[in-house]
């Protein structure tokens, strides 16, 4: 059976979740998810859940959709004009596309780190507190708590904690990331989305960003696409293959990585295509 | 070892173009800063005092004045000319006149020390020589006026037979020729010597300066008690609207005989005052004293009957009930009779304070112009016809020009000619200036350079802080500065937040579509529409229909008003409309609907949209019970003309494209990323706006606000339409209550530039002010320019270094 040949003519193949995940309580599960972009359809029937407190991997070729999945959890997909969904999604048993849902709230529930650092051009301390700003909070006291909390997690207040008052656009790559990592987790998100958080960064930024989410397993549920392999081998619990849209292959790292049940995830994660 | 440069050696590079785009370059730049020199130079040299000279003209006349140039130096003699600014000069509205070169007999001319310059009040300045300063007796004037109202009144009662021929005839000689010698001596005037000039004039200053300030106290106090009365009148018709015009006829009554009685207790208070300056001159003769206090009591006594009379009118006509109408109770009946009561008081005490105002208002009149100076002018008329040869001059050691001799107390000149042996008499044409029409003089040919300094100083103030004289060709412009700023204020207050929104709209929260897109251009196309078709729109629309609509309710613009039934529903179905509309888009929504569903939405609420903005419109338009809010002053226009509020408005729309354009670029600057980012955070639309969005594009909304403020100050077409006048007595932010008159006509740089400099038949007399008008207008334009962009770039630091 040659799954690639078959998603290409148009057919739908079932995904291959390994046994392992079930031991796992899931925190966010989606369910035959599909999602055009006006009629072009970029996700197809995706069913998985997202394990509580571990780090799950989104690999893929890139344009198969890892992005974009990653959007519809906390619904940025309704920025686009013309997106289309059809399935459902459930964050802790509460559903994310009930027409009654209030967008807004449900994003405060969740954080998101993005490619590019995009700290926004205020201070620091500014930069970190925003969402508990948009939520109301003005206390100069618990704005402070808050904030140092998320940058100790984030391990950079030690290198930032003398100009919280300056423009977090004077930091370098790297402390900018973590600073958006600062900025994602200061509300405690019950789940933390990476879309590859490492990819703008140089090797030494990206190592300290990688210990940093080896750090936050645990307490955080951390979805993180990435197109690098040794990242995910090294950092992730679990690894979720998608090709053009549909998700092929989907079990723990370890096995994912060393015998793989499937044909296409090995050639994927051998670089003989992708 | 050292590489030849080759790119800072011109020749060596072989680009031509260089020369090209370097010799347009200069040119621009001296195109420019000759504009700048020129305006510099012209407006700086506007205040500069000039010497004033004298020549002698073959036909044996004299001619003073600025030089102003000579003309065709090249050519030959006969074609050369002089332009002489000749000040006042009753021979020529211009105020430089050119002369030949053939027709003067010395060139150069002579500098008399002694000529001095008289800058007036309300006529061109005049060049001339004193002969004489001397002072009335204002006080012998002023008895003169009280000793006139009893013979005239005695006059007017023995025509009514109220005093009887014999009384009169106890004074009928004594007191016409008393009154007589009185007004002999008053107009007399005191010479002073010569030697006291200077310290008699620097006298009279400050005694004119301290009858001024009175002056103006008193014209406060009068336009006080004017206003109190236009109040109580409006307050009156106000309240009468509610009645008939049977009730409105009958205050206008009570205002007439109010102030007749006024007048008629103003007429007792003289007669009596009269009478007693009477008896104090005749105090020791009995016989005149005593038919003086006869004829007084008989005067008085008509008077006061007269004055009853008036009284009993007022009496009735606030008991009388001609505007009782059958459906009033008693009650309201009443209430009205008590208001109209009140009205007549106040209006009497008004008019007998405004009458007792300006008997004090004539008293000082007589003290303001009682110091003069008399000039002997230097204009062409003062031709010396007889040539009379004249050796007895005494100051011998003058060669050529004026000479003077003392005659009594004054001064007698001669002018001792280069021509002809001797000294020629002038014919003298003197003027008499009164002090308090002087707004400066100076020795123009005497003052060194720290006296010129001084003087240019001061008329710059005055032209800084002053408000204009003689229709603009002098004094200051303060109002049209104040004009400007309070306009161009008023415009960004309002220009500001609409064009910001609407930006904000059109980036961020209308969806993508065609109309969009037609909007868009269109308000990118309105940017470069000529501005006067603005201005004729701002006077169409904003002055005649909404300042009509203001001022008059709907019927003053032609709108009928609808039943009142029919307003009641329209108005609850456009409410209920706009409630609808409000309640859809601020719902939750669900991203997710079918297609079809969202189309018939649209549809739907674009419906509902349409009722909208068709309703209120109505509503307001065709509003049933709205008279207007300045129906009493109607015919008169409150808001139905061009003012300070319609031209900003104007001016705020002119500018709207430009805010908007500017705004939606700088919003659309702002990086998808850091939207997402803030979104994701879980802000919401406004939230991300306002925290985000609008800090970022802060330098490019500047930005548009600049280019609107640059705008404003310098347009003049539009305005010339809805509300900038030439020259405007109150200014449109004082500190008279409620501060801001929106009302009131104003006055603006740009359009004083224009009509000084155009619509002004002696341009020469305006051209100073012209140009330093100009370059004031560019000073403003200039500090309003660099205080944003110091304020863009101060905001940009601040953005890329501290928090905001
Ligand atoms: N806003 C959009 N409108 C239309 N198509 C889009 C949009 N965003 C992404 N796509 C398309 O969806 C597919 C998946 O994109 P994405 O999720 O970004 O891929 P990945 O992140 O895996 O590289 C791509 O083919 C891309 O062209
Ligand atoms: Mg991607």
């Amino acid at each position: 059976m040659d799954r690639v040949k078959l998603i290409s003519s148009g057919r739908m193949v079932p995904a291959e979740t390994h046994e392992a995940l079930l031991e796992n309580e899931f925190v966010l599960s989606i369910e035959n998810f599909s999602l055009w972009y006006g009629s072009k359809q970029v996700l197809h029937q995706i069913s998985m859940g997202i394990p509580s407190g571990k780090v799950t991997a989104l690999i893929g070729p890139s344009g198969c959709g890892k992005s974009t999945l990653l959007r519809s959890v906390n619904r940025m997909n309704d920025l686009v004009e013309s997106v289309d969904v059809e399935g459902e999604m459930e964050l802790r048993g509460e559903s994310i596309y009930n027409s009654s849902i209030n967008v807004i709230e449900l994003r405060k529930r969740m954080g998101m780190v993005f490619q590019k650092p995009n700290p926004f051009p205020m201070s620091i301390f500014e930069n970190v507190v925003y969402p508990l700003r948009i939520d109301g909070e003005s206390h100069k006291g618990r704005l402070m708590e808050a904030c140092e909390r998320a940058l100790r997690e984030a391990a950079l207040w030690d290198e930032v904690k003398d100009r919280l008052s300056e423009s977090g656009l004077k930091l370098s790559g790297g402390q900018q990331q973590r600073l958006c990592i600062a900025r994602a987790i200061v509300s405690s998100p019950e789940i933390l989305l990476l879309d590859e958080p490492c990819s703008a960064l140089d090797p030494i930024a990206t190592g300290k960003v990688e210990d940093l989410i080896e750090r936050l397993k645990g307490e955080y549920s951390i979805l993180i696409v990435t197109h690098n392999m040794q990242q995910a081998s090294r950092i992730s619990d679990y690894t979720a293959f998608l090709y053009l849209g549909h998700l092929l292959e989907y079990g723990p790292t370890s096995t994912i990585f060393t015998r793989p049940r499937l044909r296409e995830t090995e050639d994927y994660i051998t670089g003989r295509f992708g | 070892m050292k590489r030849p440069s080759v790119r800072n050696n011109v020749t060596a590079s072989s680009d031509a173009m260089i020369w090209v785009s370097g010799g347009f370059f200069v040119v621009s730049c001296t195109l420019l800063f000759l504009f700048i020199g020129h305006i510099a130079y012209h407006s700086l040299h506007a205040h500069w005092p000039r010497r004033v000279a004298v020549f002698e003209k073959t036909d044996g006349t004299l001619l003073a004045g600025e030089i102003h140039g000579y003309h065709g130096e090249s050519l030959p003699h006969h074609e050369q000319s002089i332009s002489l600014r000749t000040g006042y000069n009753r021979n020529s509205t211009q105020s430089i006149s050119t002369m030949e070169m053939e027709t003067v007999t010395a060139i150069p001319p002579v500098y008399p020390e002694n000529v001095i310059a008289v800058e007036l009040r309300e006529s061109e300045p005049m060049f001339g020589l004193i002969t004489q300063v001397a002072q009335l007796q204002h006080s012998l004037q002023t008895n003169v006026a009280i000793a006139r109202v009893f013979l005239s009144e005695i006059e007017s009662a023995e025509a009514k037979g109220i005093v009887a021929k014999k009384d009169r005839n106890a004074f009928e000689e004594i007191l016409p020729s008393a009154l007589a010698s009185m007004i002999e001596q008053a107009d007399e005037p005191i010479e002073i010597p010569m030697e006291r000039w200077d310290e008699a004039i620097a006298d009279f200053e400050q005694i004119v300066e301290h009858n001024q300030h009175l002056i103006r106290l008193k014209q406060m106090e009068l336009s006080g008690i004017d206003k109190q009365l236009s109040a109580s009148r409006k307050q009156g018709i106000r309240y009468a609207v509610s009645r008939n015009q049977s009730f409105v006829n009958t205050i206008d009554e009570i205002f007439r005989v109010a102030f007749e009685l006024g007048a008629a207790e103003q007429a007792i208070y003289d007669v009596e005052a009269s009478a007693r300056f009477w008896r104090d001159q005749f105090q020791s003769d009995d016989t005149i004293s005593k038919s003086i206090d006869e004829s007084t009591d008989r005067i008085k006594a008509l008077l006061k009957q007269q004055r009853d009379q008036l009284e009993t009118e007022l009496n009735t006509l606030v008991k009388q009930d001609s505007w009782v109408s059958p459906s009033d109770s008693q009650k309201t009946t009443n209430e009205a009779r008590e208001f109209l009561s009140e009205l007549a008081k106040t209006a009497k005490s008004a008019y007998s304070q405004q009458l007792r105002v300006n008997t004090d208002l004539a008293e000082l009149d007589i003290v303001r112009n009682a110091f003069r100076i008399e000039l002997t002018l230097l204009d062409c008329e003062t031709i010396a016809p007889t040539h009379s040869d004249r050796t007895n001059y005494a100051d011998s050691d003058v060669k050529v020009g004026i000479v003077s001799t003392r005659v009594g107390q004054s001064l007698e000149f001669l002018w001792r000619s280069g021509s002809t042996q001797g000294a020629t008499e002038f014919a003298l044409a003197k003027k008499q200036i009164l002090c308090s029409d002087v707004i400066r003089y100076y020795f123009p040919n005497k003052l060194g350079w720290l006296g010129k300094l001084q003087l240019y100083s001061e008329r710059w103030i005055e032209f800084l802080a002053g408000s204009p004289r003689r229709n603009g060709l002098a004094g200051g412009v303060f109002p049209a500065i104040w004009g400007t700023v309070v306009m161009t204020i008023l415009m960004s207050i309002m220009v500001m937040p609409f064009g910001v929104m609407a930006a904000i709209y059109m980036r961020e929260y209308a969806q993508h579509s065609m109309m969009l897109s037609i909007v868009r251009v269109t308000v990118h196309n309105l940017a470069g529409v000529p501005s006067i078709v603005y201005g004729v729109f701002g006077l169409a629309f904003f002055s005649y229909l909404i300042g009509g609509f203001i001022d008059g309710g709907p019927q003053k613009v032609g709108l009928e008003p609808l039943p009142i039934l029919s307003w009641i529903i329209l108005s609850s179905a456009t409410m209920i409309s706009i409630l609808w509309l409000a309640y859809r888009t601020l719902k939750p929504q669900s991203k997710f609907l079918k297609p079809s569903f969202v189309a018939a939405n649209r549809f739907f609420s674009f419906g509902l949209l349409v009722t909208a903005l068709v309703g209120s419109f109505l509503v307001v338009a065709k509003v049933p019970f709205f008279e207007g809010l300045y129906y009493d002053e109607l015919p008169n226009p409150t808001f139905g003309k061009g003012c300070l509020l319609w031209a900003s408005f104007t001016m705020a729309l002119l500018t709207l494209p430009i805010v908007i354009v500017t705004t939606e670029e700088a919003l659309s600057s702002v990086p998808a990323s850091l939207k997402e980012g803030s979104y994701a955070c879980g802000a919401t639309k406004w939230q991300t706006i306002r925290r985000l969005v609008l800090p970022y594009a802060r330098p490019g909304i500047i930005t548009g606000m600049i280019l609107s403020v640059a705008r404003g100050a310098g347009e003049v077409a539009p305005l010339m339409l809805v509300g900038v006048i030439p020259l405007a007595s109150d200014l449109p932010l004082d500190t008279e209550y409620p501060y801001l008159h929106g009302s009131r006509s104003f006055m603006h740089l740009g359009y004083h530039i224009y009509s000084l400099g155009l619509q002004n038949p002696d341009i020469n007399a305006a051209r100073p002010m012209v140009y330093a008008t100009i370059v004031l207008l560019m000073l403003i334009v200039f500090v309003l320019n660099s205080g944003a962009i110091w304020l863009r770039s101060k905001i940009n630091r601040q953005m890329k270094t501290q928090q905001f």
